[in-house]
């Protein structure tokens, strides 16, 4: 009995023990997202911590490696009258034996309002409301950017994606400026960057129907190479 | 020499906060990246570890001999052995978890940190503040600040204990 009273003892006084600020890191990054708004408020210390860009890349680097999915969502839409989305976990959906999924509220949601989701990446969803107002969107946290206007015509394709090279978001969107007929009119291509949150042309062009295929997801990582192509398609075209 | 190998396996002693001594062959500690180097650099037999108390060291080394049997055929049965690994109270795991970052085995201490955050991620802040000795150096306006930004963040059955 008395050799564990002074067990006990020795580990009280061991309580005193520092956690170092990378361990807390490593713990801190294994959190749901739910956990980490909550905890922002331990102290400040944590509140810097968790909202660091350096921690939100460490937590997505984990959480998208994670053999469970355990942070991985699928987001369903369901279509009219009510445009709704829904949250499915993906781990209920692969492991689950009922699958359950929940209704997402997004940002600038009406009543049967038309909204379409262009893309996900690395857990920010962009999504077009009523066919004009582009938004980025961090369901976890709920936040949202709504996206300048990209000042098109009618819209005939957008992509989303993550551009490595550069570490920057980026939306395209192809647009008719001019008529509802995409074969005979004028296209034009911008690009939207997160970084530079502005929007420009890519290019502008004719007879969009022969490249317009292949140009969404390319154009987002090998810009460059897509525009010699295009110039030399439209050099034969010519 | 002859004391300090039996064949061709060499043997280290590690001593723990408490000043105990655990015999082990050299193999196995070299599964920890700061016990290699030691071990290979300065060629020592015995390494005291007094921040690491010897209730802790003794677990790690039960994973370490457990780690090193590990075959493709009895995977289940380690897993299994993981699983009740880290099925202590929170203080002797986040013990653990220090001292395995300490002593830098890196397949450990991924499985413990995650074992760490499944074990506080349903926790109170209050709870969380205990358990890593924190003070709050927010007002509590402050504190209901966060509360209102993020208020789902703190709906549902939050759990207070620290254990």
């Amino acid at each position: 009995m008395e050799s564990e009273a002074q067990v006990s003892s020795i580990s009280m006084e061991e309580l005193s023990f520092e956690i170092p600020i990378e361990l807390i890191i490593e713990i801190l990054s294994r959190l749901p997202v739910k956990s980490l708004l909550r905890f922002k408020c331990v102290s400040k210390s944590w509140l810097f911590l968790i909202s660091s860009p350096e921690f939100a890349y460490t937590h997505l680097g984990i959480a998208a490696n994670s053999k469970e999915y355990t942070q991985h969502s699928v987001i369903l839409k369901s279509y009219p009258p009510d445009f709704k989305l829904k949250n499915c976990s993906l781990s209920s959906l692969l492991y689950g034996s009922v699958t359950e999924a929940f209704d997402l509220s997004y940002p600038m949601k009406k009543p049967c309002g038309y909204v379409r989701i262009v893309g996900c990446v690395n857990g920010l969803v962009c999504l077009v409301i009523e066919q004009k107002y582009f938004l980025l969107w961090n369901p976890s946290i709920r936040k949202f950017k709504k996206l300048p206007d990209p000042r098109g015509g009618y819209y005939i394709m957008y992509g989303f994606g993550y551009d490595e090279l550069h570490d920057d978001y980026k939306v395209v969107v192809i647009s008719n400026s001019s008529s509802y007929n995409v074969l005979d009119h004028a296209v034009v291509v911008r690009i939207y960057s997160l970084k530079s949150d502005s929007w420009r042309n890519i290019c502008e062009c004719y007879e969009a129907d022969i490249y317009i295929e292949s140009l969404v997801w390319p154009v987002i990582t090998k810009q460059t190479r897509m525009q010699q192509q295009q110039q030399r398609r439209l050099k034969k075209l010519r | 020499m002859a004391s300090s190998t039996t064949g061709e396996k060499k043997i280290l002693t590690l001593k723990g906060g408490d000043n105990e001594e655990f015999i082990l062959e050299e193999s196995l500690v070299l599964q920890s990246e700061l016990l290699k180097n030691m071990v290979k650099e300065e060629r020592v037999s015995s390494i005291p570890l007094p921040s690491i108390k010897s209730k802790t060291l003794v677990k790690i080394i039960e994973y370490l001999k457990k780690h090193a049997e590990l075959t493709p055929s009895n995977k289940e049965e380690f897993k299994n052995f993981e699983k009740e690994f880290v099925n202590v109270v929170l203080e002797e795991l986040l013990d653990i978890t220090v001292a395995v970052n300490y002593l830098k085995i890196n397949g450990l201490l991924e499985f413990c940190c995650q074992a760490v955050a499944d074990r506080i991620k349903d926790k109170s802040v209050e709870a969380v503040r205990k358990i890593f000795r924190i003070e709050s150096d927010f007002t509590p306006e402050e504190e209901s600040e966060f509360r209102k930004e993020t208020p789902e963040a703190f709906e549902g059955d939050l759990d207070d204990t620290t254990n």
